[in-house]
């Protein structure tokens, strides 16, 4: 039988992208085999969504991420060194849902417990805690992000990671930070990152509800001027969704000013801002 | 993008191509052209192409005179490329032969840099294996278990999340 050398065995595993059932069966097949298919099975996965897949992950956090656990009282059974570090493959990381989490502590750690009386959902700290331990290893780890959709709470360490992959990754192409009560650190980091980055085509910003007051300064900050110079420098952003962000028509004029500038956004959303649209 | 009718090659010109094993082919010279590793080789009135055998040659070179007038795709753009997922009738037909043989028009297209006779032919494979437990893709493709039992099991579990999507 004619042996095909790994760069063909994953032209082959390529058109099976998505088809997570087949990859499974493909990869364990052999050994090389899975070396093939475990970067294209790894690639996107909906990581939050499944208890295997964050029961997997758990197994990759460093002792900082792990301190982090036993802080509050959760300790991982399984201390088995993966054969893979399977992190680094991740692509899309999306942030949307506990429901993996919630699911995987129920089975491990409540049922060894016999405390099936406890509640736990998305507001439990020890969901939150595994949730940003499991963030900041994949922020950590992911070797070519191409989708990152974070929604909820940003903190400090995130931040770092971010901008760690807004100034240094050319592979970023889709970036959502829906709903974050997003801190000056951030709104600075993100405007300093638009000027410079060139790969980004998607920026959704919408939902970051502000009070009034604090709607107004972010508006000034980020929409005001430094947004707008940095649409005005940014050569590669096609989509831009700004709704539901209290901006007022103070924002107007520079952010239509630099859309002038600005030849490559075809679609912009701005649902909400009903002053500021006027303005523009 | 180059739809083949600017290559200065014209209809009759012929080049010869010789095989690892020493048989000689003559082809349409627009072949060579549109390939950059054939047509790097096309130095003088013959070629050796070393690693490839006259039988697969022979197959690689029909597919190729079939598809001479086909527009030239944008060789960079990965996903395009692999979106298409109809396989024509006459690709079919023609990759329908021996597993080997199959392998080994792939190895030479990934060699000779054909790239849309590489993806063709790892689509068939692809293809093959869908809807098979790892036990069946084994004996399709006359491949041996390298895994120990335990290192099976812990490539399970740690994968087998995929199961549920």
């Amino acid at each position: 039988m004619t042996q095909l050398p790994d760069e063909c065995l994953s032209e082959i595993f390529l058109n099976l992208e998505g088809q997570y059932k087949n990859l499974f069966s493909c990869l364990l097949v052999n050994r090389q085999w899975c070396r093939n298919v475990v970067p294209i099975l790894w690639s996107e996965p909906e990581f939050f969504k499944n208890c295997k897949l964050v029961r997997t992950c758990l197994l990759a956090l460093n002792s900082e991420e792990r301190a982090l656990l036993t802080s509050h009282n959760i300790m991982l059974q399984d201390d088995q060194n993966p054969f893979f570090d399977y992190p680094r493959y991740i692509t899309a990381i999306y942030i949307l849902t506990d429901t993996g989490i919630i699911n995987w502590f129920k089975n491990e750690v409540v049922s060894s417990h016999n405390s099936t009386h406890v509640k736990i959902d998305s507001k439990s700290p020890k969901v939150q805690i595994i949730r940003y331990a499991l963030t900041i290893m994949l922020l950590r780890k992911t070797e070519k992000p191409k989708y990152l959709r974070v929604y909820g709470p940003i903190h400090n360490k995130m931040v770092d990671l971010l901008a760690k992959i807004f100034i240094h990754n050319k592979t970023l192409t889709f970036l959502s930070l829906e709903d974050n009560k997003l801190t000056s650190k951030i709104r600075k980091l993100l405007v300093e990152s638009l000027c410079k980055n060139t790969t980004l085509t998607h920026l959704d910003f919408s939902n970051n509800k502000l009070d009034s007051e604090r709607g107004k300064i972010l508006a000034e900050a980020l929409g005001g001027n430094a947004l707008a110079k940095a649409l005005s420098k940014n050569i590669s952003l096609a989509y831009l969704d700004l709704s539901n962000n209290n901006l007022d028509s103070g924002v107007g004029k520079p952010l239509k000013d630099a859309l002038s500038k600005n030849t490559t956004l075809i679609s912009l959303e701005l649902e909400g801002a009903v002053d500021f649209v006027c303005a523009v | 993008m180059d739809n083949g009718t600017s290559n200065s090659a014209s209809e009759n010109e012929t080049i010869t191509l010789k095989s690892c094993d020493g048989i000689e082919f003559h082809i349409d010279a627009r072949i060579a052209n549109r390939y950059t590793l054939l047509n790097n080789w096309n130095g003088g009135e013959s070629a050796c192409i070393p690693n490839v055998n006259g039988k697969v040659l022979e197959k690689v070179l029909e597919w190729c005179e079939h598809h001479i007038n086909d527009p030239q795709l944008n060789c960079g753009d990965d996903d395009s490329r692999r979106r298409n997922t109809i396989i024509e009738e006459w690709d079919e037909n023609f990759l329908s032969c021996d597993q080997d043989m199959l392998f080994e028009i792939i190895l030479a297209a990934n060699y000779l840099e054909i790239k849309p006779l590489l993806d063709l032919g790892c689509k068939t494979v692809a293809n093959m294996m869908k809807s098979k437990s790892p036990e069946e893709i084994r004996s399709a493709f006359n491949i041996d278990n390298d895994y120990t039992p335990e290192e099976e099991e812990q490539f399970r579990k740690e994968n087998e999340w995929a199961e549920d999507y």
